[in-house]
């Protein structure tokens, strides 16, 4: 351990070695994985964090329903409430961590589940007693990486899909509305994940057309398309703070309109 | 706190604490090579001393086989002002996997570099919100299996 201490002090600023640049081209056949490649809510939290210190407690949503009449709806629920898990965390909020946590076990149940991420519920409650919110935040990825793996066991990518977009969704809303209230263009900024939107939208265009079709699946669809032009720049710029308020309605009327039953 | 700053907090940290917290692997790729549980393993131990200075560890990884001359590259989405630390491993001890980071116009993203044995990390400070590429390359050896993972703060 030492050793790699000592290694870790070595390190230092290099131009690394490779081509200067990638063509579009490059880019464009650069590799994707979904678990990779899109990224854990609490990194967009932490940048919002730097930049705006929002009181996170501010964006909770009112309890929802935990059951819905779709396995799509009950999906994107699950991720919308991932997110929410991220906020109470952000909140340092453990009374709030457990109930979300709670009803993520409960909507991972109504998609046959649940005894998959039963364990990971009951670490999600340990560590908010122990206000843990480093473990938390990690707890909170593993078991959204659990469900979908599931939902890929089951030959189910849909869901799978729908789960990261409910997430995705729910946190821009987070953020768009942490963007207005502070007031911060550099806030605003962190909206820019045109290409984060893109590649979500294309996992459900790449799903078979029977289920592309359903009604919850077009309607995230039809969001993303939304979404992805209202962080649209011309000259490739951010997005500025009347953006990210769009943003933010957007994604909130669509977690609004899945989140009733 | 600037990465230069981590860095030195990283030896506080490995006298203060034990290792990151283990978690159960995540394969990102159902054709994951055989090695890649045991490169994990090792990437864990590296990033162990940067957790302990707060970073935060994905929970999936890429894995896969590298062929001389033909890097591997991945679309990962950054957040400005976010600090990462891309971490890889390949099961050639003689090797130093090349890590090299492209920012969302393509250009090349200097980095806080470090080498050992079989084992590479790239840090760097988000300076822009978007979709960056990593890219990982063998340096030096053979074609060997590779698995790399991320950190971030």
């Amino acid at each position: 351990m030492s050793n790699t201490a000592a290694l870790l002090l070595l390190a230092a600023l290099v131009p690394a070695a490779g081509l200067a640049s990638l063509t579009e081209t490059q880019r464009a056949k650069a590799e994707s994985l979904p678990a990779v490649t899109v990224p854990a809510p609490a990194e967009f939290f932490g940048a919002i964090d730097k930049v705006s210190r929002p009181d996170w407690a501010a964006f909770y949503r009112d309890p929802g329903p935990t059951s819905f009449p779709t396995r799509p709806q009950t999906a994107f629920n699950l991720g919308a409430l991932v997110a929410d898990g991220y906020i109470a965390v952000e909140a340092q909020d453990g009374q709030q961590v457990k109930n979300t946590g709670k009803d993520i076990v409960a909507l991972a149940r109504a998609l046959g589940v649940g005894e998959n991420v039963l364990a990971r519920g009951k670490s999600i409650s340990d560590f908010a007693d122990k206000n843990d919110w480093f473990a938390l935040r990690e707890e909170l990825e593993a078991t959204t990486n659990e469900v979908r793996r599931a939902m890929a066991d089951q030959r189910d990518e849909a869901l799978s899909s729908l789960i990261l977009a409910g997430a995705w969704m729910r946190s821009l809303q987070a953020g768009g509305r942490a963007a207005e209230l502070s007031g911060e263009p550099s806030a605003a900024s962190l909206l820019g994940q045109k290409e984060l939107i893109a590649y979500l939208h294309g996992q459900l265009r790449d799903l078979p057309e029977k289920v592309r079709t359903g009604p919850v699946v077009e309607r995230v669809g039809n969001a993303f398309a939304s979404v992805g032009e209202l962080m649209t720049v011309d000259g490739g710029g951010a997005p500025d703070l009347e953006q990210a308020g769009a943003i933010e309605a957007a994604c909130a009327e669509l977690v609004t309109q899945l989140g009733s039953k | 706190m600037t990465m230069k700053r981590g860095l030195r907090l990283l030896l506080l940290g490995f006298l203060l604490a034990g290792t990151g917290r283990a978690q159960d692997p995540v394969p990102s790729s159902p054709s994951q090579p055989e090695s890649a549980p045991s490169l994990r393993a090792r990437l864990l131990e590296f990033g162990g001393a940067l957790a302990n200075d707060g970073f935060r560890l994905r929970d999936a990884y890429w894995s896969g086989r590298l062929e001389p001359g033909r890097p591997r590259r991945l679309a990962v989405n950054l957040f400005a002002g976010n600090q990462y630390w891309f971490c890889a491993a390949v099961d050639a001890p003689e090797d130093r996997p090349a890590i090299v980071l492209y920012d969302p116009q393509g250009k090349i993203v200097r980095v806080l570099a470090h080498e050992s044995p079989g084992l590479s990390a790239a840090g760097v400070t988000a300076a822009f919100t978007g979709r960056y590429v990593v890219q990982i390359e063998t340096s030096r050896g053979p074609a060997a299996d590779f698995c790399l993972l991320y950190l971030f703060k």
